[in-house]
């Protein structure tokens, strides 16, 4: 599929871009302060040629003036390589402050925001933003900024020397330059509209070649190897096509927009000529004169290049601003202390994303000291009910509570002193395995020892380098799913919390983790309000309320003998499923 | 990099470029004209104030002038067309070359293609060759054109006066030196930057991808503190290496940027002289305008270099990798018989498969079971030349596999894998990959046999529906449906099946194990077994400990005995949770 050609480009730079400067707006001005004093600088050696030049054509040279030339370039020479150290020193160091404080802010953002506001981007676009859109800031301050500032401040010196010698020469060369300026920004327009589309175009070239790739086991496997290569190579050979015919359309235009440009010291020469023959000014002035309009012309042309990367930041910065305008959600005060630990759904409706709901009213209690299994065909609501117990999202309307307290009342301390939440894939947050046992909290090395044994990991424990002060990795990778888990269920034990919820690992392990982790699962769930969301036989059978969900909606509640004899929903697929558990070959 | 891995991976580049070196020829030839143009303007410049010395025709000037903006002019469209004869050449090398790369994954050992190779694969065909792309677009014209603009207008100098040429050389030949003290140490901090930034990507995608199961746990709204450390990684190195080469690049530039530095006292006391003419003092002048330009864009392009041939030799390796043999020609008679006899198979080092023996006859059902990571998995692959066996023979019939053409070994075997890939096409198109000629009621025939029709039929385009596109997501026991499907319709006489550790709902599970018979009768099966429900009536178990096959026979003979099969049986037995 070949994208649609992108309208919206924006070279509004100004205003973004200060805010992402931020603290460090002084900082950059001071730098190109700097840089402003290197383009006067670096403008003088050229003040001299022409002087020079004039006094060739007088035949005029004396040492004592080539000598004061000489000291002129060379200290204007200086000035320029100090100021402009001075200004890159300030750049490059405000460059990555820059970067390091967009990106703390843009990992803030996206964790203060409501979780389905950052699920709803997709996954690479947020990364992208906090890695290459901030790189990309930084290399402007760091790169562009500069040139911007002398592409600017050279043209302006000209201009006023040139005023100063000749007034006409000099109005010519500021209405050229308007002129000039006024059609890069045209040619900038159309490039920044064409490099967007074909970015686009590029990106879902990259996605064929990743779907090739991943699909070559299958081309592989069923012996089609050249089909699906000769697919691809069509498809791109279109995008080829598509590439070329963006280049061919845009480079005419530029070509003759740039080429107007460089008319530009043509057309001063010759009114220097005309007013040499006007009898305006003289011959050594004409020279002095020619010299100092190509000096200017050629500033006039780094403004192209000078822009040239202007589009492609002020699409950076957009996005970033988009980032960091996430919505911020609210943190509640502490609220009212439930006095039970039941837990109730009462008509909940939710969708997550608006026209699809997944929840249509839906009603349960979970009873204390009892073990309620949520069963149900996928997507019919189950891991959603893990979400708003566990504060992900709100219900839409209908309420969740605990012990008749609305879970929405309760400040995120509370939420975690009541409820534990287990899931199949447990994350450990950065730190010791003591920390992730404790979630930072103050319990002795007795209890922790007591609630790891309880949860069957502290063998494992044992075995780590530096037992509890083992740094868990990142994101918990020292340890294995099954281990992290069981280390998850440790710090429910620990921090003891009247109600805990459980996802069910859908995954089947080999037969001695999984009886570990039931002997752990055994310690935890005794006594407490307990909601799992189920996925085996055993557990169903097992649970003293089984909540059977269909389509957003509590189909049925009850025992297993209960809703076996009820013969609903549930009896018949629990009937189906023994029928097909007889193994491949039933009949031979 | 140093700058032998840069002049070897400029060797490469060049032989990358080759099936292009015509079209890139031409652009290249375009951008050393507009090179040499573009000092024109200043030459036409010479001439006008020489005419001022001269006392010639004042109209002149006028003339002049005309033809400096004419040559600016003509200048700036043969670069244009330069970059467009370029850019034709960088999209057809693009094109070309990721064709072969691809083309040329296809011949790699399967399991080398697939699981974590694949995304260091999907780096090189999409960012490395981008670069490649670049390289063709723009840094080679440029780098010739700049050299060559460079080294015309430096001869003509010199034939014009040695001595102000020398003395305008000079400066930039001061100014290179710094660049190149400068960079010296410019590959360890290209390196440190790039492992900081590396370290923070992988973070930040962890982040992300782990922000719905963090935030059940962990509501906290400030940076990780790791994630934090590779910012401020990211940050220190940068500042490091520009710490670094910011003295040494601000006085390069300031340099190239003054070529007249030299030349106003040098020309200046020769003409004083009387050793130089005043008129090649101004030419001296006047060129030393233009003198940096292709200078300054040549520190640009050094530093371009540096990334592309770096990937130019990631790219270069990537096409040495070793392919598997494949024999061409007619396939040898052979049954339907697997056999594997003594096979051992090490996976980079690590001793997977030890001595492994067994015979599964043609029409029979044999089972793979083991504790994780015990080598199940590869036993399955090994049988379809994901790789080839270190030691001993995997035979099929009397043949050695090897000695099969793989297209034709591939047309005797049907794979069901536990991750289903599917093409971003159409249902039937996604189908029909098991048979390229069968029709639609051949494709909706396997997809009844498989149970997915119905949900296919559901769809709002049918079986013309594509996947993945909008309204069109299937769950994983609809996408497994699919393939068995496939596989159907495929009707190869062997079937290999790794199966789903997964639990689905059991209205699932009951429809996809019907699917699974409709694919496995008749057939001889290997199947790898998470669950040991799967394996009771299977004609032959194997069971798999370390690499070793450890114990053979049926579920009856398995259980009557002492042993790894007997207790992992006990195991899974036990009845989990609360009882």
């Amino acid at each position: 599929m070949i994208p649609q050609r992108s309208e919206r480009t924006s070279l509004a730079i100004t205003t973004p871009l200060r805010r992402a400067l931020g603290a460090h707006t002084s900082r950059v001005s001071r730098a190109l302060a700097w840089h402003a004093i290197q383009s006067v600088a670096i403008s003088v050696p050229l003040l001299v040629v022409a002087l020079l030049a004039a006094r060739l054509v007088d035949n005029q040279i004396d040492s004592e003036f080539l000598w004061l030339a000489t000291g002129t370039v060379v200290a204007s020479v200086a000035v320029a390589l100090l100021s402009a150290g001075a200004g890159n020193t300030l750049l490059y160091t405000g460059a990555y402050d820059i970067g390091l404080d967009l990106r703390r802010q843009l990992v803030t953002s996206v964790r203060s925001a409501p979780i389905g506001a950052v699920l709803a981007k997709p996954r690479g676009e947020v990364t992208s933003i906090i890695d290459r859109d901030v790189d990309d800031i930084q290399s402007f301050i760091n790169g562009r900024l500069p040139d911007l500032t002398s592409s600017l401040i050279g043209p302006l010196i000209l201009a006023v020397i040139l005023l100063v010698v000749d007034f006409v020469v000099g109005l010519a060369f500021i209405l050229g330059f308007l002129l000039v300026a006024l059609g890069y920004r045209s040619k900038l327009r159309m490039q920044a509209r064409h490099v967007s589309y074909r970015s686009e175009l590029r990106a879902t070239q990259d996605e064929r070649v990743v779907e090739f790739i991943q699909g070559i086991e299958v081309a592989k496997a069923f012996g089609v190897r050249s089909e699906v290569t000769s697919r691809l190579d069509e498809s791109l050979r279109t995008y080829k096509e598509e590439n070329l015919r963006s280049v061919r359309r845009t480079i005419p235009i530029s070509a003759g927009l740039t080429a107007a440009a460089s008319l530009l010291i043509g057309v001063l020469m010759a009114v220097v000529g005309w007013r040499y023959i006007e009898g305006a000014v003289d011959a050594p002035t004409a020279a002095g004169l020619l010299i100092l309009v190509a000096g200017a012309a050629r500033a006039s042309l780094a403004v192209g290049s000078a822009t040239g990367s202007i589009p492609g930041t002020a699409a950076s910065l957009a996005r970033i601003n988009q980032l960091l305008d996430l919505p911020r959600e609210p943190v509640p005060s502490r609220g009212p202390e439930p006095l039970r630990f039941d837990v109730a759904f009462e008509d909940v409706e939710f969708e997550y994303v608006p026209g699809r709901p997944v929840l249509h009213g839906a009603s349960f209690d979970a009873p204390v000291r009892m073990t309620t299994a949520l069963v149900g065909q996928s997507g019919a609501g189950k891991t959603t009910i893990l979400h708003l117990l566990a504060g992900l999202w709100s219900p839409d309307s209908g309420r969740v509570t605990v012990g008749g307290v609305d879970l929405g009342l309760l400040s995120p301390d509370q939420r975690s002193d009541l409820i534990s939440i287990v899931l199949q894939d447990t994350y450990l947050p950065d730190g010791t395995v003591r920390d992730a046992i404790t979630a930072g909290r103050d319990f002795d090395d007795a209890a922790v020892e007591a609630a790891a044994r309880a949860a069957r990991c502290w063998e494992v424990i044992e075995s780590l380098p530096l037992g509890l002060d083992t740094p868990v990795g990142e994101g918990g990778n020292r340890l294995s799913g099954g281990e992290r888990q069981r280390v998850a269920i440790a710090r429910a034990l620990i921090l003891d919390t009247p109600i805990v919820c459980l996802d069910e690992a859908t995954a089947a392990l080999d037969a001695t983790t999984e009886r570990k982790l039931q002997e752990a699962l055994a310690a935890l769930l005794r006594d407490r309000t307990v909601l799992v969301v189920a996925h085996r036989p055993t557990t169903i059978r097992s649970a003293d309320r089984i909540v059977v969900l269909d389509e957003g909606l509590v189909a049925e509640v009850g025992t297993y003998d209960e809703l076996m004899q009820a013969g609903g929903v549930f009896a018949a697929r629990t009937i189906a499923l023994e029928e097909s558990k007889r193994g491949l070959r039933r009949s031979s | 990099m140093t700058e032998r891995a840069i002049t070897s991976g400029t060797r490469v580049l060049l032989r990358f470029t080759r099936p292009v070196a015509g079209v890139l020829t031409v652009a290249t030839i375009l951008a050393v004209v507009s090179s040499v143009l573009e000092l024109a303007p200043f030459f036409f410049l010479y001439l006008a104030i020489e005419s001022l010395i001269d006392g010639s025709e004042p109209s002149l000037l006028i003339w002049y002038g005309l033809a400096a903006g004419g040559a600016a002019a003509l200048q700036s469209v043969t670069w244009s067309a330069a970059m467009y004869v370029s850019h034709v050449a960088a999209y057809e090398q693009l094109h070309s070359l990721r064709v072969s790369l691809l083309n040329r994954f296809t011949r790699l050992p399967l399991g080398d293609v697939t699981g974590r190779h694949s995304g260091d694969l999907q780096r090189v065909v999409i960012d490395d060759v981008w670069h490649l792309e670049l390289f063709v677009s723009h840094s080679f014209p440029e780098f010739v054109s700049s050299v060559a603009s460079w080294l015309i207008v430096t001869g003509w100098l010199v034939v014009v006066d040695w001595r102000m040429a020398l003395a305008t050389f000079a400066v930039v030949a001061v100014g290179w030196v710094i660049l190149l003290v400068g960079s010296r140490r410019s590959t360890y901090y290209m390196a440190a930057t790039n492992r900081a930034k590396g370290k923070m990507s992988r973070r930040l995608v962890e982040l992300l991808d782990g922000l719905l199961t963090t935030a059940v746990l962990d509501r906290s709204r400030s940076v990780p503190k790791n994630l934090g450390e590779a910012f401020d990684e990211v940050a220190k190195t940068n500042s490091e290496w520009l710490g670094r080469f910011t003295p040494y690049g601000t006085a390069y530039l300031a340099l190239s940027r003054v070529p007249a530095l030299l030349i106003v006292p040098v020309g200046g006391f020769l003409v004083l002289a009387g050793q130089a003419p005043a008129d090649d003092l101004l030419l001296f002048l006047v060129i030393g305008l233009g003198y940096g330009l292709p200078i300054l864009r040549l520190r640009r392009i050094y530093f371009q270099l540096n990334s592309i041939s770096y990937s130019a030799g990631v790219i270069d390796e990537t096409m040495a990798a070793a392919t598997q043999p494949e024999r061409d020609g007619p396939a040898p008679a052979h049954g339907t018989t697997i056999t594997f006899d003594e096979v051992s198979f090490g996976y980079e080092d690590a001793d997977t498969l030890r001595n492994i023996s067994f015979v599964a006859p043609s029409g029979s059902l044999t089972a793979i079971v083991g504790p994780t990571g015990a080598g199940k998995s590869t036993i399955a692959r090994l049988a379809a030349r994901f790789w080839d066996v270190d030691e001993g023979s995997i035979r099929l019939g009397e043949v050695d596999i090897r000695d099969l053409p793989l297209d034709h070994l591939m047309s005797q075997v049907a794979f069901v894998f536990q991750d289903t890939f599917l093409f971003r096409d159409t249902v039937l198109e996604n189908i029909r990959l098991g048979h390229p000629d069968a029709t639609l009621e051949q494709v909706a025939g396997a997809a009844r046999l498989a149970n997915i029709h119905d949900v296919v039929a559901r769809l709002s385009d049918g079986y013309d529906s594509v996947i993945g596109s909008r309204g069109v997501d299937l769950s994983g026991g609809e996408r497994q449906r699919i393939a068995i499907a496939r596989a159907i319709l495929h009707d190869s006489p062997l079937v290999i099946l790794d199966e789903a550790t997964a639990f689905v709902d059991p209205d699932s599970e009951a429809i996809l194990r019907d699917a699974l018979h409709a694919l496995t009768a008749g057939k001889t099966v290997l199947i790898v077994a998470h669950r040991l429900s799967t394996v009771v009536d299977a004609d032959q178990i194997l069971v798999i400990d370390q690499g070793r096959l450890v114990q053979r026979g049926t579920h009856q003979e398995l259980i009557a005995v002492e042993g790894t099969y007997k207790s992992l049986w006990l195991d899974w037995e036990r009845e989990p949770i609360g009882s």
